[in-house]
């Protein structure tokens, strides 16, 4: 089933789509939003948050091939709102050492990390980023920031330069 | 040219997204549950009911046993008593066709589509007016023989709405932005065109930031076309769980003193969103379409509510209040069904008066939203069944106030934009796209042409197998195609006969065209992206001259490529494209997004700008960089959230003056030098609170939490966001 027939069911009270819908989305929504709360911890509220949204307000979603980045607006939404908040308390978070797993930064490979990016790039470079890691193209990112596609693209490029000319960071020149 | 393909660098970071635990589906559901304003929402849909032709069979036989025994009426079931009393009811036939069971499996999110199709942002017209002149019905030239441009519109005599419009003594500006706090706002702007100078504002009410609001201007009036959505009067009157609350008004407005005077004068109120609009002549035709909500089962007694409703009214003011007898429903016999799995949604087409308030609308039932086309006496819609994987076309004859449903077809495939549609003699051409599982994701391309009464009369071969239409132009009889998927063939289609579309020939260049621009009938501008010729990935923009003269030796005689980090509006709406015949010059916006950008052959220091570019164009002599316009204020991007509202979309001239505008700011450049002579803004721009997050700065002054900001999407008023 598609993202649009989701939501719709969604509004409908299924609750089996909302599973479905919060399998496939959790993923994304999380790293979107930790691209710009930074916090593994919050992220998780907020991305919870984010699906409640979803479920109380399905019903206003008009169905346009765009599914998915109608939930990662919602998800970009409460997260800037969150920032504005909380911005005071938002602190660089070593992200190596509370996610689960393996050890994450791949020293060896020339391969950019989530803590790279988190170090180097400003909130609207990292979200791109992190859209684009999730398989969005320019357009679908233009939407889903309500930015410009010219403005989006322009971020994703400054972004891979300073990735790439920080010393400090895997792979740089 | 898929960018998906350029992932390889970043799949650690969604890996790394992934390792993150995550939050049990449960957690969710139990929050879900104590959260006790569930409210109707979440009522389950009821067991449909089931109509079906043998009852209606049925139902004929059981009235006639009545009419002949008399008592019969006393045994019937209940069911079919229920069945009978609804037939008598009004919008019935809407009604069977909306809570019909077999709706298809609606498949709108391709998630498998190999290319990024370019979207279709604007509207295309074709006029089929045997005096216009030209090559087809076209001329190329934006701004006629007056000495000032206007908006570029795929047909002549037909105009497309925009948030610019230019009468050779006033600029109107119409500029939709947001506050700080993200509030929504519109104003319109009249300029004085010889001095730009601000000759008045006036605000204009709006319901969102991102939906559409654009005008038009006829003789010393303004219409203005918006969505609402909140206090929306009709709605309140009607409110049922099942509509949407949305609606698009135009509302018209008389310019005196110069355009120091903007006073209301009436206004046309259709519900749904805005699809599309068109002016002829002196009347509006107008497209929204109303989406049908199934939050519970739908009854027969809820369809007066639940179909589209008009409102007109004369004077007073745009805000005033909207009384219930001004309130009409669409008639019963204005409503129209072609296919009971396809009937979800009202698409509404109305034709409007802006001098006399008059109007007729007809309605479709059809599957979500719809693109149209239209010519001065031809208008269509068309909608894409992801079910069908067909585009299903309505026709409407118009003609002033007068607008009339003839028939409705369907072609396979889908379509670019409305440029892939074109009406001559009568019959409709369309270019479609044919994009899924069934030929394995394989494209195919065809041309269709169909009759008055949408009956499909002839089909062209297959273009480009695995490749997808990424811009179309009628000229007359012949019809000019580009695909591409790493190699951008141009295709030259005969359509003069309409039952025999043939291709004459084909031109394989690198990149592809996303928009064409006629210069003369020999001659054929494209503005796109080049790529590279391996990978299909784009690697610039592009500008192409084709001599179309043979359309069996097609030949690209001259290009332009703007390689590096560039953009523009143009390669998606064709309204940002201005062409000025008497000087030979082509004016693009642009963004660039790299620090050095290579034009031709020339390498400028872009410092990351964004402006206009200035081409010399000619038959003979192809393209020159004359020079570009940039916007003074530097490295405009950083500004972030402002960026969309100082981006230049826009290009218009008066005389030897071009104007460049964006929704912030209008400049006026001298022609020759292209220096600036003076740049005005309209409105001032409020500091985006969000920047940058480093905790090292000074944080500046607390933001004032809105509950409300988000108001599309959260649907509880005064809601606080928890943070568990």
């Amino acid at each position: 089933m598609t993202y649009d027939q989701l939501i719709t069911r969604i509004a409908q009270g299924d609750m089996q789509a909302l599973s479905e819908l919060y399998d496939a989305l959790y993923s994304p929504v999380f790293a979107l939003v930790l691209s710009l709360v930074k916090n593994p911890n919050v992220a998780a509220d907020l991305t919870q948050d984010t699906f409640l949204h979803v479920h109380s307000s399905a019903g206003r979603f008009r169905p346009n091939g765009n599914g998915s980045a109608w939930v990662l607006k919602i998800a970009r939404n409460l997260a800037l709102d969150y920032f504005r908040k909380h911005h005071r308390e938002v602190n660089d978070t070593n992200l190596e050492y509370l996610a689960s797993g393996d050890n994450l930064i791949s020293q060896a490979e020339d391969r950019i990390t989530l803590n790279d990016i988190m170090k180097a790039l400003s909130p609207e470079e990292r979200e791109v980023i992190v859209l684009k890691s999730q398989g969005y193209s320019h357009r679908e990112i233009a939407e889903i920031t309500e930015t410009p596609e010219g403005t989006t693209r322009w971020r994703y490029s400054q972004a891979l330069k300073r990735l790439r000319r920080d010393p400090s960071v895997v792979g740089g020149v | 040219m898929n960018e998906r393909n350029n992932l390889n660098e970043f799949e650690n970071i969604k890996d790394e997204a992934k390792k993150f635990e995550k939050r049990d589906f449960a957690d969710l559901q139990n929050r879900i549950a104590a959260q006790k304003e569930a409210g109707p929402l979440y009522t389950p849909l009821s067991a449909p009911k089931k109509s079906s032709a043998w009852k209606a069979g049925l139902i004929t036989a059981v009235a006639s046993l009545v009419l002949i025994f008399g008592f019969v009426g006393m045994i019937m079931s209940k069911n079919v008593r229920d069945e009978l009393a609804s037939a008598q009811k009004p919008y019935y036939e809407a009604y069977k066709a909306i809570t019909s069971e077999n709706k298809g499996t609606v498949n709108f999110f391709r998630t498998d589509t190999v290319e990024e199709t370019a979207e279709d942002a604007s509207y295309a017209l074709a006029s089929s007016a045997p005096e216009a002149k030209g090559y087809g019905d076209y001329s190329g030239d934006t701004t006629g023989n007056s000495g000032y441009g206007k908006t570029n519109t795929q047909i002549e005599d037909v105009d497309e709405a925009d948030f610019v419009k230019n009468d050779g003594k006033n600029l109107y500006v119409l500029s939709t932005y947001q506050t700080a706090n993200r509030e929504p706002r519109c104003t319109l702007s009249i300029i004085d065109a010889k001095t730009n100078e601000l000759v008045s504002q006036t605000d204009i009410e709006v319901a969102n930031f991102y939906d559409i609001s654009e005008m038009y201007l006829v003789d010393d009036k303004l219409v203005i076309v918006t969505t609402l959505t909140e206090g929306n009067y009709i709605s309140d009157l009607l409110r049922s769980d099942s509509l949407d609350e949305t609606r698009t008004t135009l509302r018209v407005y008389d310019i005196a003193d110069g355009g120091k005077t903007v006073n209301f004068a009436r206004d046309y109120t259709q519900e749904g969103q805005y699809v599309s609009s068109r002016l002829v002549g002196e009347n509006v035709y107008l497209i929204t379409v109303k989406y049908v909500y199934r939050y519970g089962s739908i009854d027969i007694d809820d369809m007066p509510r639940l179909v589209p409703h008009i409102c007109v009214r004369e004077g007073g003011t745009a805000e005033a209040y909207i009384e219930e007898d001004m309130v009409k429903a669409v008639p019963e016999e204005n409503i129209y069904v072609f296919n009971d799995e396809r009937a979800s949604d009202f698409i509404t087409v109305s034709a409007f008066s802006v001098s006399s308030g008059d109007y007729n609308t007809q309605t479709v039932l059809a599957e979500s939203s719809a693109q149209a086309f239209s010519n001065s006496s031809n208008l269509y819609t068309a909608t894409y069944s992801y079910s069908g994987e067909e585009t299903e076309i309505a026709h409407f004859e118009i003609n002033g106030t007068s607008i009339e449903h003839v028939a409705t077809g369907s072609v396979p495939g889908d379509i670019y934009s409305q440029f892939s549609m074109d009406e001559k003699d009568g019959n409709l051409r369309i270019a479609t796209t044919e994009n899924n599982e069934a030929n394995n994701w394989e494209p195919v391309n065809r041309l269709y042409v169909l009759d008055r009464d949408m009956n499909i009369i002839g089909t062209s071969d297959e273009l480009a197998k695995g490749e997808m239409i990424k811009s179309v132009r009628f000229m007359g009889d012949m019809a000019y195609v580009v695909t591409f998927r790493q190699t951008d063939p141009l295709f030259a289609i005969d359509v003069s006969d309409p039952t025999s579309p043939k291709v004459l020939g084909e031109l394989k260049i690198p990149g592809f065209s996303t928009y064409m621009h006629p210069l003369d009938e020999n001659t054929l501008i494209g503005v796109g992206f080049d790529a590279d010729e391996e990978t299909g990935w784009q690697t610039g923009l592009k500008f192409s001259l084709f001599d179309i003269s043979d359309p069996a030796n097609l030949v690209e005689k001259d290009k332009l490529v703007v390689s590096g980090g560039a953009w523009s509006p143009a390669t998606n709406d064709h309204r940002a494209v201005t062409y000025i015949e008497k000087d030979g010059l082509l004016l693009v916006p642009y963004d660039f997004y790299d620090e050095y950008i290579i034009i031709g052959e020339k390498k400028i220091t872009s410092q990351y700008s964004n402006g206009v570019l200035v081409l010399n164009v000619s038959a003979d002599s192809g393209f020159a960089l004359k020079g570009i316009i940039v916007d003074p204020q530097e490295n405009f991007h950083m500004s972030g959230d402002t960026s969309e509202q100082r981006q230049i979309t826009r290009t218009t001239y008066v005389d030897d003056t071009i104007y460049t505008i964006s929704h912030q700011s209008v400049m006026s450049v001298d022609m020759e030098t292209l220096t600036l002579i003076k740049q005005t803004d309209l409105y001032e721009t409020e500091t985006i609170i969000y920047e940058t997050p480093e905790p090292e700065l000074t944080p500046g002054p607390e933001p004032t939490p809105d509950p409300n900001q988000y108001e599309d999407i959260l649907p509880f008023e005064g809601e606080s966001i928890p943070v568990g």
